[in-house]
């Protein structure tokens, strides 16, 4: 079964938390550890910042989807007129080491006509 | 999960003593910047930046401590961390900046060592 939140927020950086918020709670709903919880909640404003860039206006678009023990967040960027409004910048080195230590996918699509930065990241297995 | 967010000052001795709580993120960031910037206007010999409060950080604010770092050792001075908190040292053993920022298990060892 898979269960999906989608969380549309201005873009402006005392907002963030509520992504971090939401994938804790996503996490926490589909039994994550603290550890993967507390890794997805990084991974996860990582992946705004990338998207956001150097870019001060418009909305950020995030989908959370459960499926299977896994959660995959995509994050794309709408400018003023619902367009993409991403900008050509790459992550930083930085924020690039976070999510590739801390998920088990990542990538870009386009979905809708709009450039989307993905994660997925699954349960750890617990050490019976 | 603290959310609040405080950045404290302090002397000991010539060492500037920054103390950091609550979650140093993409929006608090620019305010350890703002303080870091301050205390070096000071030219201390060290600055020990004080983690143990810190509750999360992302690679924005590890952005800022590095920047900070490059000052004072442009500066001739010295950066280092108190990091006691395994989430926080995690982040930075992923980004490989163990290797770069001097870490200690507190304040008095910082100022110290």
């Amino acid at each position: 079964m898979s269960d999906s939140v989608e969380l549309t927020i201005p873009v402006r950086s005392d907002l963030l938390i509520l992504a971090r918020l939401t994938a804790a709670a996503m996490a926490a709903r589909a039994e994550f550890g603290i550890e993967d919880i507390e890794d997805l909640r990084l991974v996860v404003e990582e992946l705004c910042i990338s998207v956001i860039g150097l870019v001060t206006s418009g909305t950020l678009h995030l989908r959370f989807t459960e499926n299977d023990g896994a959660i995959t967040v995509g994050c794309s960027l709408w400018g003023e007129d619902g367009d993409d409004a991403r900008g050509q910048s790459e992550p930083d080195e930085l924020s690039l080491r976070i999510i590739e230590a801390l998920v088990d996918e990542y990538g870009e699509d386009t979905v809708g006509g709009r450039r989307q930065a993905w994660i997925r990241k699954h349960r750890s297995k617990v050490a019976s | 999960m603290d959310l609040t967010f405080e950045i404290a000052e302090e002397r000991i001795d010539s060492v500037s003593v920054v103390t950091v709580t609550g979650e140093i993120d993409v929006a608090t960031a620019p305010d350890l910047r703002e303080c870091l910037l301050a205390q070096e206007a000071d030219r201390p010999p060290v600055i020990v930046v004080d983690l143990t409060g810190v509750s999360f950080i992302d690679s924005t604010a590890l952005g800022v401590l590095v920047g900070a770092y490059r000052r004072q050792e442009d500066a001739g001075g010295a950066l280092k961390l108190v990091v006691t908190e395994p989430r926080i040292l995690k982040v930075l053993e992923i980004t490989d900046l163990t290797s770069v920022f001097p870490v200690f298990a507190n304040v008095d060892e910082a100022v110290r060592g």
